[in-house]
Order: structure tokens, then C-alpha cells, then sequence
């Protein structure tokens, strides 16, 4: 079974889909809803084979500590996001699938690149799949978030291959394995533009700029999967290159994280405080979120790493739960925080599972986001960086604040009594309530990883 | 013996059973579910006392010494008393008072319960931790669900932004102790403080501290008090000031006196000086305050801030004094503010000016009001008394200005004699001639907290000798 691993199974899963949607478009065949769970069956048994075979191991990509966590869990919740978009009512084309499957393809490639060029490559997939997928909801803004992350994300490709570019003429390979720490000037601003390269795939500020509109102009279910799998990409995209590839563990790198990290928190949790609409308060605690994983990178010990994966995985969980929860609410007309009186109205499921996930987010236990920041505060404080974690308690009572704006204001309580407010329940949202339930359960099984 | 797990499984039979039966709203209704629960939690911790308990441990991830172990501590069983007995009397309180949304009020009731006990009886610190924060979180709710509409919501979250930078301080000193001792459990940490550097000790104590200051609360940190208290409903109110802000008490005295004994020895003076200045300038704010509901906020404050002192000296028997004074006041404030919400629902009004002459009309609840009053100004005989008087021998023995917070209970006295006056004595108003005396649950509400004021006033040797081990 040396062959059956998840890249594999998706690559020719795509080929497969290609093939099958050309012969019925020959034979004049309508139905395309097979197509759809031809799909699904492509993502769920790429999750199995990860989970019984392993990521593949050629040159170019190689298997670490991580990534067979990191991508069970990343097709995990690709499969329940993917299942949440197909029980939609209207039809959908096969390109969401094919651009689906390979954005899935290139988040998973991201995570066992070995090199600087087959890691450029594998984001450069995830982002063209992913213009595509926001640029899907026909919806009136649709095309300014897709031309603004498209445009920001082209920027951010050239600033990368540019810092790869410096990268390579310092040491003279782009193979991780080789890679080593020279003090040539080219090369450590090599190092520092990767960091911005990467830094717009995860929403790090000050390349943050995109993602509330992007987040906000696409399709809830979209952004679920931007929010929640795009991003730990691009975060696992930092911690291989920065952890295992490049040794430098000096003070600058150690400051410069620390200062992007801290001002990516403080800054989203101040922005999101202020903000009328929900999704742009998700977006941009999703934003803080990023920062949160990035200041445990920051300590580049084995700890740190560790917190930082663990992270990356909780809040990329409670984000998926928050953004599919959301859309529910959304079709309901549910957009600014004043109406987030109707949420139990509209779902009741959908609002408690909403609850649990902003709980998650927001750092409270027995949710996987308090294990998380316990991880993070633990390396932390294991590397001496007591003042830090005081600081960040000041962000975590701005959170804590724009959080419970919303959840106190859903009054789960005022619905409870009113029993059958003659709410016609569709099949489809049952299902969607379903999903949700089952992330919500994998947010407290999640647990057991820490 | 009575296994400390089964304290924490009947409240979440309680607890499931409401979930279960939360539309029937007759036979078994949520209120009946709760008081049953309570009262069988009560028992088993009477049990126990009589049998003894025992510890109870299943481990988690033995790499880092998690466990899920509930063990009793030098201080565990007058606090448990507090916790398992309390709120049932709160909950006859509530019966009155919440008329909407009683399953979901029943609920984050029982879960109060539950993790109040919980974090009594944890011996784990991510368990401690764990309850710490979900009664944090379940009180939330209840203070902006069913507290005063127009500032519940800004109140609650006031109180949540307080009390969370106090847990996320706590957690620091959690993890910081794990850190250099390796462990999580309360046991190995006390038997390891040794490894831990002097500089962390003093860091974490003064994490502690923000906690403590926080959740008593003492000033400049005592903010969120005043609106949470006055905004939320007055069962909320009594669990607030009865059971929550003893958590503060508990944790000062669980790790700053248990486990950072030298720092606070090291820091006595200037801690019983902030102790002593709350003390003050509570009892004058409370002097100020018209409204009766208001006032008692403030008085509880000023408890707290005795307790303080009391934790602060950093003695034995200011220790025991503080524990002795957290419990009995517990039970004061309950009768207080019941009293103060009976006073509401008759005459319509919290300010005492606009009532007067109410002895005439009803006698028995003057007599409890009486009560209570004597008791929270320490008369010898009722509960606060042996207290404050060993409060004051403990601290009065390392430093001499802690006596200036007697001038405070002098305060206090002018205050309560006010409100005794305005409200019982004088000429009766024509609009209150037809105010009624209490019903019968009520006298026997008051009766059950009265006796406990009069048992720990005459006998605080029963909760001296529990105390021994200190």
C-alpha cells in the first residue's frame, strides 16, 4: 500500500472527477449530483488513508513529527465543511468540486513540503483553488473579496518567491534538510520576506488586510474553510520552515515573531470589539486566533512547537463550528450583532453549538481552546517569558469582552418557553445541524491530543 | 466514609435530571429537582462528617501528573459547609423571585453548585481551575439574564471582564507552579516548593494577589462589585456575595498562605495596610448609601476586607478567625438580603427613608432584620463575633494598625442603627398600612440561616476544632 496515501488518493480523485464530468457531458447526461458524492467518498477515504498509511514520502516532500496529525484533521474538517456546501439546495457545479479537492490537495501538500520550491507550489495550489472557491457565491460582492484576495494573494506569492529567491543565493539550496544559518545579509532578508510572504497566507498583521473583506463577501461555508484550513496551512507553512528547516534561533527572529504576534492580537482583539457586523467580528478574531498560534512559534523550542500545532488545530476547529454555524444564521438574515436576539429563533442547535464555539475561542474550559492557550502559556512561561503572558491577558479580557457582547446578547434563554414557534425545519438544514454536531463533539474529544 | 466523588455526582444527577424533565413542568419541576439534589448533597456532606471521608483519584495523562483527584485540604470542610448548605435556602429565596426561564435558571444554579463544591474539594489545580471558571461563567448568565434589564447586560459583562483577568492570573500561577515543580497536584507542589526559585514565588504571588484582590474584592480592584451586585437578581446577589467571593478567600488562603507562606510573611504589613485602608474606606462609602441593597453590597465588601487582614497577618489564628468569619458571613449576608428583597417586594422600594414604622405591621421579619444586623456587627454570641476577634488578636500581634479597621466596624454600626431606625421605628406611612408580615417558608428560611448564626456564634469551637491542622 506504499501508493495509498491521501495526496495520491485526492490527485487522482481530481483526474477521476475531470474524466467522469467529461464522458457525461458527452453523453448529454443531467444529473450531476453523483459528481458531488463522488467527492465526498474521494475525501473521506483520503482521511482514511491518512490515518491507516500516512502522508506520502518522495523527494520533494517528506513526513515530520506532525503531519499526519496535522493532516488528519485538516481533511477532517475539509470533509465536514464539504459536506455542509453540498446540503445546499441548488445545484452546484463541478468546478467547486474539482477546485475544493485541489485546494484540500494543496493545503495537504503544504504540510509535507521539503523544499522551498514544492512548498511555494503547493500554497500557490492552495490559493488559486481558493479565488476560485470565494469567487463561487454568486453573491453581490462575491468578485470585490475574490479580486481583493486574489490581488493581495499574487503580491504575497511574488513577495515569497522573491525571499526564496535571497534564501537560495545565501545558501545555495532550497532543500530544507540542508538548508543552514549563514550571516550574509541577502539571506536574512530572505528570511524575513518569507515571513511576510507566509504571513499573508496567515493572516498575520500588518498582511491581515484582506481577510475581513474576503471573509465577509464569500459564502460562510467558504470561509470556514479559508478561516479554518487555509490558514493552519499557512501557519504549518511558518513552523516547517522556521522549526525544522532554518536554524535560527537567534533574538531578532525571536523579537521580530514576538512583536508581529503581539501586535496581530492586540490589534484584531481592538477591531473586533468595535464591529457592527458578525462575520467581520469573526474574521477578525480569526485574525487573532493566527496571532495566537504564531507568538508560541515565536519561542522556537519543541514546546512551543507542540502548543503551536495543538493550537493551530483547536482554533481551526471552533472557527469551522463558528463560520458553518453562521451560515445557518446567515440565510436567516442575521448580519449585524443587534439581531443576535433571533439566533436561537432561527437554529437551536446551530446557536449552541455557535456558543460552545465561540467559548472555544474565547479560552474557556472544558473546551479544546482552554487546553490550547494552557499549552501556550506553558511554553511561554517554560522559555521566561513571564511580562508576555501578562500581556496578553489584556488582550484575552478585549476578547473575552467582544465575545460575551455576543453571546449574552443571543438569549438562548428567551426561546426556551416558547415551544413550537411553528418553524417549518428543512431536511437540509437538519443535516447541516448534524455536521455541527459532530465538530462540536471532536472540539471536546480534541482533548485527548493535548 | 463518604467518597468526596459522591458530592459531585449527585449535583450532576440534579443536573442531568433538568435537562431530562425540562418540559414537565408540574410534578417534577426544575426547582423540586434542584432543592432534592441539594438537600441530598447536604446530607452526604453531614455524612461525612460523621463518618469521615475519603479521597478519591483516577489519573488522566500521567506524563504530566494530570488527574482528576479530589482530596480535602487544611481548610476544605468549614468552606464545604458553606457550599453544600447555602444555597438551599438561596434557592427558596429564588423560588419568589425568578418567574421566567426557570429550567435554564435551575440549571446554571446547579451548576454553581456543583463547581463551588468542586473547586472546594479539587486537589488537582486544571480541576480546581476547571470549576473555577464554569461557576464564573454559569453566574454570568444569571446576572445578566435575570438581573435589572437596564444595566444587567453591561453589569454581567463587567463582572466577567473582572473576575476572567483574575482566573487567567490564577492560571499563570498554576502553570508557573507546573513549571518548576513538575506537577499539578496540590500534594506534590506543597512537598516541592522548595525547587521553585525565590523570584517566582514572589511573580506568582503577586498573580495571586490580582486574583484574590479581584474576586474579594479589595480595593482599586473592587470596581465590578457595586453594579453586579445591585444589578443582579437577588438569589444571584446571595451567591455572589454568600459563596463566590469566598472562592477569593479560599484560593488566598489554599496558596498564598499554604504555599507562598514566606512571601506573605515577608509582605504582612503593606498587604494588612491595603486591607485596612479598604476596610475604611468601604464602611464610609457604605455610610453614604441611601439604598438598602446597595448598602449591603458595600458591608459585604467590608467583611471581605477583614478577611483580608485576617489572611494577610499571615498567622494561625488570624486564619482561623478569617475562615470562621468567611462562613458565618455567608449565612448573614443570605439572611440580610433576603430580608432587604421581602422589604422590596412589599413596599416597592430598596431606599429605607421612604419606609418607616414597619415593626408595627411585622414584627417577626424586625425581629430576623434585628438579627441579622447584631450578628454582622459582631455581638458576642452571634457569628461574626468570634471572627473578628481573633481576626483582630492575630493581626493585632504582628501589626499594630490593623486595630484602625475597628474604626470601620464603628462605621458600620452607625450605618446599620440608621437603617434599623429609618426602616423599623418612627410613625408608620398611611401607604404601607397594609404591607404583610412573612409567610411561612419565609420564617422558616430565616430560622434555618438564624441557626446556623447562633450555633457558630455559640460554638465556633466546632469549626475551631475542624481547623486544627492549620
Amino acid at each position: 500500500m506504499e501508493y495509498f496515501n491521501a495526496q495520491y488518493v485526492l490527485f487522482v480523485g481530481i483526474l477521476l472527477i475531470i474524466l467522469i464530468d467529461f464522458i457525461r457531458q458527452s453523453l448529454n447526461a443531467k444529473r450531476k449530483v453523483f459528481m458531488h458524492y463522488i467527492t465526498a467518498a474521494i475525501l473521506t477515504m483520503s482521511l482514511i488513508s491518512t490515518i491507516l498509511y500516512g502522508n506520502m514520502n518522495i523527494h520533494l516532500f517528506s513526513e515530520t513529527q506532525y503531519s499526519q496529525f496535522i493532516t488528519g484533521f485538516m481533511l477532517f474538517i475539509s470533509l465536514l465543511v464539504y459536506l455542509f456546501i453540498l446540503s445546499e439546495k441548488k445545484e452546484h457545479s463541478v468546478v467547486l468540486d474539482i477546485a475544493y479537492l485541489s485546494a484540500v490537495l494543496g493545503a495537504t501538500l503544504v504540510v509535507i513540503s521539503s523544499n522551498f520550491i514544492s512548498l511555494f507550489l503547493s500554497i500557490e495550489l492552495l490559493s488559486i483553488a481558493s479565488y476560485a472557491l470565494v469567487y463561487m457565491n454568486k453573491s453581490n460582492n462575491a468578485l470585490e473579496g475574490a479580486v481583493k484576495y486574489l490581488s493581495t494573494g499574487i503580491v504575497s506569492m511574488v513577495i515569497l518567491i522573491f525571499g526564496i529567491s535571497l534564501i537560495y543565493a545565501g545558501a545555495g539550496t532550497l532543500s530544507f534538510s540542508s538548508l543552514h544559518s549563514i550571516s550574509y545579509l541577502p539571506f536574512i532578508v530572505g528570511v524575513s520576506i518569507v515571513v511576510a510572504g507566509l504571513g499573508f497566507k496567515s493572516t498575520l498583521v500588518p498582511f491581515h488586510m484582506w481577510a475581513p473583506d474576503t471573509y465577509e463577501s464569500s459564502k460562510s461555508s467558504v470561509t470556514a474553510f479559508i478561516s479554518s484550513v487555509s490558514k493552519a496551512a499557512g501557519l504549518i507553512a511558518l513552523i516547517r520552515v522556521f522549526f525544522f528547516a532554518l536554524p535560527v534561533s537567534s533574538s531578532f527572529v525571536t523579537a521580530l515573531f514576538i512583536s508581529i504576534a503581539l501586535v496581530t492580537i492586540f490589534l484584531s482583539a481592538f477591531l473586533a470589539s468595535v464591529q457592527d457586523r458578525i462575520k467581520r467580528l469573526l474574521a477578525y478574531s480569526s485574525i487573532s486566533q493566527a496571532g495566537f498560534a504564531f507568538i508560541s512559534l515565536a519561542v522556537l523550542t519543541t514546546r512551543g512547537v507542540n502548543a503551536a500545532v495543538f493550537y493551530i488545530f483547536a482554533f481551526a476547529i471552533a472557527d469551522a463550528i463558528v463560520f458553518l454555524a453562521y451560515d445557518i444564521f446567515e440565510e436567516k438574515k442575521i448580519l449585524y450583532k443587534k439581531d443576535e436576539v433571533k439566533m436561537y429563533g432561527a437554529s437551536k442547535i446551530a446557536s449552541i453549538t455557535f456558543f460552545i464555539g465561540m467559548l472555544s475561542l474565547a479560552g474557556f474550559p472544558p473546551t479544546i481552546g482552554f487546553f490550547g492557550k494552557l499549552l501556550i502559556f506553558y511554553a511561554l512561561f517554560s522559555s521566561g517569558y513571564i511580562p508576555i503572558v501578562i500581556l496578553l491577558f489584556f488582550s484575552l479580557l478585549v476578547s473575552t469582552f467582544y465575545y460575551f457582547n455576543v453571546l449574552a446578547g443571543m438569549r438562548i434563554t428567551k426561546g426556551i418557553f416558547k415551544k413550537n414557534t411553528k418553524q417549518v425545519i428543512h431536511k437540509e438544514q437538519r443535516f447541516k445541524e448534524a455536521i455541527l454536531i459532530v465538530l462540536t463533539l471532536a472540539l471536546f474529544a480534541g482533548v485527548i491530543f493535548a | 466514609m463518604i467518597n468526596f466523588i459522591f458530592l459531585l455526582i449527585v449535583p450532576l444527577i440534579g443536573i442531568i435530571l433538568t435537562l431530562l424533565f425540562k418540559n414537565q413542568s408540574k410534578n417534577l419541576s426544575a426547582e423540586v429537582i434542584a432543592f432534592g439534589t441539594m438537600v441530598a448533597t447536604a446530607i452526604l456532606f453531614a455524612a461525612g462528617l460523621i463518618f469521615g471521608f475519603a479521597s478519591f483519584g483516577v489519573s488522566i495523562t500521567p506524563a504530566v501528573d494530570f488527574s482528576f483527584s479530589l482530596a480535602s485540604n487544611f481548610i476544605t470542610l468549614p468552606f464545604l459547609l458553606l457550599a453544600t448548605v447555602l444555597p438551599i435556602p438561596i434557592l427558596l429565596f429564588a423560588k419568589n423571585e425568578i418567574k421566567e426561564n426557570k429550567f435554564l435558571f435551575y440549571l446554571l444554579y446547579l451548576i454553581i453548585y456543583l463547581s463551588v463544591i468542586g473547586v472546594f474539594i479539587s486537589s488537582n489545580l486544571i480541576v480546581f481551575f476547571l470549576f473555577w471558571e464554569l461557576a464564573v461563567l454559569a453566574l454570568f448568565f444569571i446576572v445578566s439574564f435575570w438581573g435589572d434589564l437596564k444595566r444587567a447586560r453591561k453589569a454581567g459583562m463587567k463582572f466577567l471582564v473582572f473576575t476572567q483577568f483574575g482566573s487567567l492570573t490564577l492560571l499563570a500561577v498554576f502553570i508557573l507552579l507546573f513549571v518548576y515543580t513538575g506537577s499539578f497536584n496540590l500534594q506534590t507542589i506543597e512537598s516541592s516548593m522548595s525547587a521553585v526559585p525565590s523570584y517566582i514565588e514572589y511573580t506568582s504571588f503577586f498573580l495571586l494577589l490580582i486574583t484574590v484582590m479581584i474576586k474579594m474584592p479589595i480595593f482599586p480592584l473592587h470596581e465590578w462589585l457595586p453594579d453586579s451586585y445591585y444589578s443582579s437578581p437577588t438569589s444571584g446577589t446571595m451567591l455572589l456575595s454568600g459563596v463566590l467571593s469566598k472562592l477569593g478567600g479560599f484560593a488566598f488562603i489554599l496558596f498564598g498562605f499554604g504555599l507562598f507562606r514566606n512571601v506573605l510573611i515577608n509582605l504582612r504589613i503593606p498587604l494588612i495596610a491595603l486591607g485596612v485602608f479598604t476596610a475604611v474606606y468601604i464602611a464610609f462609602t457604605a455610610s453614604g448609601q441611601k439604598d438598602l441593597k446597595m448598602l449591603l453590597s458595600y458591608s459585604s465588601m467590608f467583611y471581605m476586607a477583614l478577611v483580608f487582614i485576617g489572611v494577610s497577618s499571615g498567622i494561625s489564628t488570624a486564619v482561623i478567625g478569617s475562615v470562621i468569619l468567611m462562613v458565618s458571613h455567608g449565612f448573614i449576608i443570605t439572611l440580610l438580603f433576603g430580608i432587604s428583597y421581602m422589604l422590596f417586594k412589599r413596599t416597592g422600594t430598596y431606599e429605607t427613608s421612604k419606609m418607616s414604622g414597619l415593626m408595627s405591621r411585622m414584627p417577626i421579619l424586625a425581629f430576623f432584620f434585628m438579627l441579622g444586623i447584631f450578628a454582622s456587627l459582631g455581638v458576642p454570641g452571634l457569628s461574626n463575633f468570634p471572627g473578628e476577634l481573633l481576626i483582630f488578636i492575630g493581626s493585632y500581634a504582628v501589626a499594630g494598625i490593623s486595630l484602625i479597621a475597628i474604626f470601620g466596624i464603628m462605621l458600620s454600626t452607625n450605618y446599620y442603627l440608621r437603617v434599623l431606625k429609618e426602616s423599623l421605628f418612627g410613625q408608620l406611612q398611611n401607604k404601607l398600612a397594609m404591607v404583610k408580615d412573612m409567610d411561612k417558608l419565609e420564617i422558616a428560611v430565616l430560622s434555618f440561616l438564624s441557626f446556623f448564626i447562633v450555633l457558630i456564634g455559640l460554638f465556633p469551637s466546632i469549626l475551631i476544632n475542624v481547623l486544627g491542622g492549620l
